[in-house]
């Protein structure tokens, strides 16, 4: 019985060229689309699940109060981990990393930048490295030594046995590879390509050693002896850092699972809030609502042509036939319907998986010698055909035969009914996604065009490092010189990336306790006002040459308000345990988050504190042509590095990531989405224009026109879409408003984002719709007057 | 004597819209024996299909009795009646219905798949009838390759190849010319002189003549009878 269903099955596939290529090409389009999605899903729930230890392994987290707010991170004074492992019993390691920057290895004059970190020995007794030349036990038995990834031995030192031979690091220190280890995989949070003992760090940066409970600037990871309840532990290690720096009550520590970290790791004012579980969460929906309308859209085609297959139910029936035998083959050909789309969709995921990861910034691989993923995309492959057959099998296996074989089966009203059902829920979730889709590009837009303070377009940035650092001075005259840059300034920091603040700022009338209050700093030399053109409001830059103004200051304009000073010029202000006076006032821009308020900011001048130099191009010349030159001089100070820089505005750009990463999914799945649920109302739309055929021919017998038809078969569709739009634009306007909410600075949900996305729906139904009404119009009617 | 194969009374069917009611069958009464070859005759509308439908377990009575080799049926829910039917009743109809997607063969095989017959079984089965039909030679090829005559046939096959008490015929020659006409009637009347009863509804007086008792109706009602000598 089932090979005759199977031959059957085949058959009709065969028959049907057109409407099996659309049933199969639409649920294989699903079906790759939301494996791909359900794969990203997979990648993100294995995060970092490659530890063996990974149920015992915690990162220190610390939290401290700022601007009345709870503030929660991970960096870590160096005194924490001794502490840690002397005090509480129940930790069984403990080590300390920088946070894996990158750096210069050399080895015979070929130098290479890597992602390189430093940590405390025990980092490989507690995380899996994976070692192919060396053991854990032994690899940093001597100071001077680093250990590498396969591909980084590959890049350094191509097919050759690197063991033994000696790296310098940075230009300075030499180390020598003693061990190999397998790369991580590229859903770990460790991103680092090499790693060399912590006492080799200590060694080379002589601060370290000594910088105490108040220097916030390492991680920590602890290891947990099997059965510790962390609860516990947590309360004691709460009052650590009190413990050894009575006057610091503010800073508390806590462990966090280091596995959760990854999706749920944000903290909002103390209180776990999440984190990238949201995507993954989104992306879930989203693989389930692609496939949902996939399978509607199967579900529609198929009971469309249940006119023509209904004299083979009524003759299956006759001859013997149970309803259930009928279902099962309809079940049987949904599912190798199913199957085939399978293949499409394998197919279509292996041609776009790169682009797909070059969307979401990942490295997913389609898991092909994995036998549990091909389980379950059968398993989801099965489960889609019985759910895309069920609605099909069990409407047809209930035709009467005796109806049927004297075609008079008129499908009721019912099953009418059911369709439209299913159609409207096809395009509530599209409509909810073309608004979705505006919103979130309104959003990014509305955020781009918000004034910055300064001029973003035609600066770039790089590193102050090697040479470089010591010969700033004559570096900047050269690219002054040559004609490919105007102004250039050294600074602490990208001013498109907020990343220092300080906290023990004195000023005049300052209240009790605001002293703890972090205010963000960026440190410059000279011309940094008119590198970047922020706008002075009052006062000066710093004078090019004037050293003294070392103890001079800048603010923005909310530090000015923060600080409550009527006449900000010439008050004194101790920044960094100097007493300088304020002599300048710029109007804030902005340097951290784009969506929030400007907060305070503090510019202070310290030529030691320079880690980039920021340059504005010359505008006057073509920017390749300005790079050029300035790269050029740059291998004239430092031959050993790279030329590498960065624009401005692609940093600021880099902020919308998120936003831009959720505008693109938006907008391709909107497309998706309209593409499919089109192919359910060409369905339904085919089957209604069949129905009706009798109705237009006498209408057309009675001289209706072709328009007058055209509409009469298209407005019912019309009104269906309608109905999706209020429910679809109804969800979505709660979701974005949510949305919205997280951000400070936001745009409106204005009617034109309704009438948009109205609009669109009613133009892509009338489209689809169309076709089959306008041949149904034109068709002849003594031909289907004669059928009956 | 032996009790009829088929035996209604006061059988009932009205077919209802909104608004109007028709009525199919208006208590008719008649009997069936087992080996009879009986044609059921009248103008359209007069009940032939509906009283064929009912006796062929498609469809079921509003009222009245039916008893089918003792058992009654009037009341059986569908699938009573399926199982039934698949073991005692064959089918052919004016148009053939037979099913485009499957080969003269496999159109022939499916009720023995659905009765559940081993697939060794099956295909001697098959043979044995399409041998006797004479369209051996057509058993790999799909229905419109055929010619009216031949896809009748193929249907005829399909119907006794269960080996069914009771074939059921409604208007088997009406969409045949006269020559092939006359041949899906000589294959009839030989399956019924194997011992196979047959009920035929038709307007021919040709093909009536075939029979051995014609039954005519009119509004649901039977008018006359006819014993064929």
């Amino acid at each position: 019985m089932f090979k005759n269903y199977l031959k059957i099955a085949w058959r009709s596939l065969i028959k049907n060229k057109l409407y099996s290529a659309i049933n199969i090409g639409g649920l294989g389009v699903g079906m790759a689309v939301s494996f791909m999605l359900l794969l990203y899903v997979y990648n993100e729930f294995t995060y970092d699940g490659f530890h063996q230890n990974k149920e015992r392994l915690y990162r220190v987290m610390r939290t401290q109060p700022n601007n009345g707010e709870i503030y929660t991170n991970q960096s870590m004074p160096v005194p924490a981990a001794p502490a840690m492992k002397k005090d509480f019993p129940e930790i069984e390691h403990v080590a300390r990393t920088d946070w894996g920057g990158d750096h210069l290895l050399n080895y015979n004059n070929k130098p290479l930048k890597m992602k390189l970190v430093a940590a405390d020995a025990s980092f490989l007794q507690m995380f899996t490295v994976d070692f192919v030349k060396g053991t854990r036990n032994d690899v940093f038995h001597d100071q001077s030594s680093v250990i590498l990834s396969e591909s980084a031995v590959k890049a350094i030192f191509g097919d050759k046995d690197p063991i033994g031979q000696t790296l310098k690091i940075d230009g300075r220190t030499s180390a020598k590879v003693t061990g190999v280890f397998k790369d991580f995989p590229s859903n770990s949070s460790f991103k680092f390509k090499a790693v060399i003992p912590w006492t080799l760090y200590e060694a080379e940066n002589q601060w370290v050693k000594q910088s105490g409970w108040g220097n916030y600037s390492f991680q920590t990871f602890v290891m947990l002896k099997p059965g510790v309840d962390l609860e516990k532990l947590n309360t004691k290690m709460r009052k650590l850092i009190e413990r050894y720096d009575p006057n610091n009550k503010e800073n508390k520590l806590f462990l966090y699972s280091f596995t959760r970290g990854h999706l749920y790791g944000q903290f909002k004012n103390g209180v776990n809030s999440g984190g990238a579980i949201e995507y993954v969460r989104l992306f879930f929906f989203l693989a389930i609502g692609i496939l949902l309308i996939a399978c509607i859209n199967f579900m529609n085609l198929s009971t469309a042509r249940s006119e023509r297959r209904s004299r083979e139910v009524g003759i299956r029936k006759v001859v013997g036939a149970r309803r259930f035998a009928i279902i099962q083959q309809f079940l049987g050909e949904s599912i190798l319907t199913a199957l085939f789309s399978l293949v499409v969709a394998v197919i279509l995921m292996a041609a776009s998986i790169n682009y797909f990861n070059e969307v979401i910034n990942k490295h997913l691989v389609i898991p092909f010698n994995n036998a549990w993923a091909w389980g379950a995309a059968i398993t989801v492959t099965l489960l889609t055909g019985i759910l895309a057959g069920s609605y099909p099998a069990l409407f047809l296996s209930s035709f009467k035969p005796v109806k049927v074989l004297k075609g008079v089966n008129k499908t009721g009203k019912a099953t009418l009914h059911a369709r439209q059902v299913l159609v409207v829920l096809q395009f509530v979730f599209a409509t909810s996604l073309i608004l979705s889709s505006i919103l979130i590009y309104k959003q990014i837009n509305y955020i781009k065009d918000r004034p910055v303070g300064y001029v973003k377009n035609g600066v770039i940035e790089m590193d102050l490092e090697g040479n470089l650092a010591k010969q700033y001075q004559a570096f900047r005259t050269d690219i002054i010189n040559s004609g490919a840059a105007v102004d250039a300034t050294a600074t602490s920091g990208s001013i498109a990336n907020s990343n220092s603040s300080s906290w023990g700022i004195n000023w005049p009338g300052q209240l009790p306790g605001e002293d703890k209050i972090p205010i963000d700093q960026i440190v410059t030399t000279f011309n940094f006002i008119s590198t970047y053109k922020l706008q002075l409001l009052k006062g000066r830059d710093y004078i090019p040459g004037r050293m003294a103004d070392t103890l001079s200051l800048i603010m923005n304009e909310s530090a000015v308000k923060l600080m409550r000073l009527k006449e900000p010029l010439g008050q004194i202000v101790k920044w960094q345990g100097r007493n300088c006076t304020v002599v300048g006032i710029v109007k804030d821009f902005v340097w951290g988050s784009p969506y929030e308020p400007v907060k305070p900011a503090i510019i202070g001048f310290d030529p030691n504190w320079a880690n980039q130099i920021g340059i504005r191009l010359n505008p006057n010349q073509p920017v390749s042509k300005s790079i050029e030159t300035i790269g050029n001089i740059y291998k004239k100070y430092n031959a050993e590095y790279p030329f590498e820089y960065q624009f401005v505005d692609d940093s600021f750009a880099d902020k919308f990531a998120n936003e831009k990463l959720l505008g693109t999914l938006s907008s391709s799945f909107t497309v998706l989405a309209i593409i499919i649920s089109c192919l359910g109302l060409f369905g339904l739309a085919s089957f209604s224009a069949e129905q009706r055929k009798k109705e237009i021919s006498i209408r057309k017998v009675l001289g209706a026109s072709i328009s007058s038809l055209w509409f009469n078969l298209s407005k019912e569709f019309l009104i269906l879409v309608t109905i999706s739009f209020l429910i679809g634009s109804a969800i979505s306007w709660y979701y974005m408003n949510q949305w919205l909410l997280h951000y400070t600075y936001r745009t409106g949900i204005s009617i034109w984002v309704f009438l948009a996305t109205i609009a669109i729906s009613l133009l892509v139904c009338m489209v689809t719709v169309s076709w089959q009404a306008i041949k149904a119009a034109l068709s002849n009617p003594v031909k289907s007057l004669k059928n009956e | 004597m032996e009790a009829p194969m088929i035996k209604i009374s006061n059988l009932e069917k009205f077919y209802r819209t909104e608004e109007v009611e028709t009525i199919a069958l208006n208590k008719l009464s008649m009997e069936v024996a087992t080996g009879e070859f009986v044609a059921i005759m009248g103008p359209s509308g007069c009940g032939k299909s509906t009283l064929l439908n009912i006796l062929g377990m498609l469809d079921d009575p509003d009222a009245g009795s039916y008893i089918f080799n003792d058992i009654e049926v009037a009341r059986f829910n569908e699938r009573k009646r399926a199982d039934l039917r698949k073991h005692n009743i064959g089918f052919v109809f004016q148009s053939f219905n037979l099913i485009d997607e499957l080969t003269v063969f496999e159109n022939v095989e499916l009720p023995l798949i659905y009765t559940g017959v081993a697939a060794s079984e099956r295909v001697k089965r098959v043979e044995e009838v399409l041998d006797k039909m004479q369209i051996m030679h057509r058993r790999n090829h799909y229905p419109q390759q055929l010619s009216g005559g031949q896809q009748q046939r193929v249907a005829i096959a399909r119907a006794v190849v269960n080996k069914p008490k009771l074939i059921l015929a409604d208007e088997p020659t009406g969409n045949l010319d006269s020559s092939n006409g006359n041949d899906v009637m000589e294959l009839l009347t030989d399956l019924n002189e194997q011992g196979t009863t047959i009920i035929m509804v038709t307007h021919s007086e040709h093909d009536a003549r075939y029979s051995h008792r014609i039954i005519r109706l009119l509004d649901g009602q039977t008018v006359m009878e006819n014993i064929m000598v």
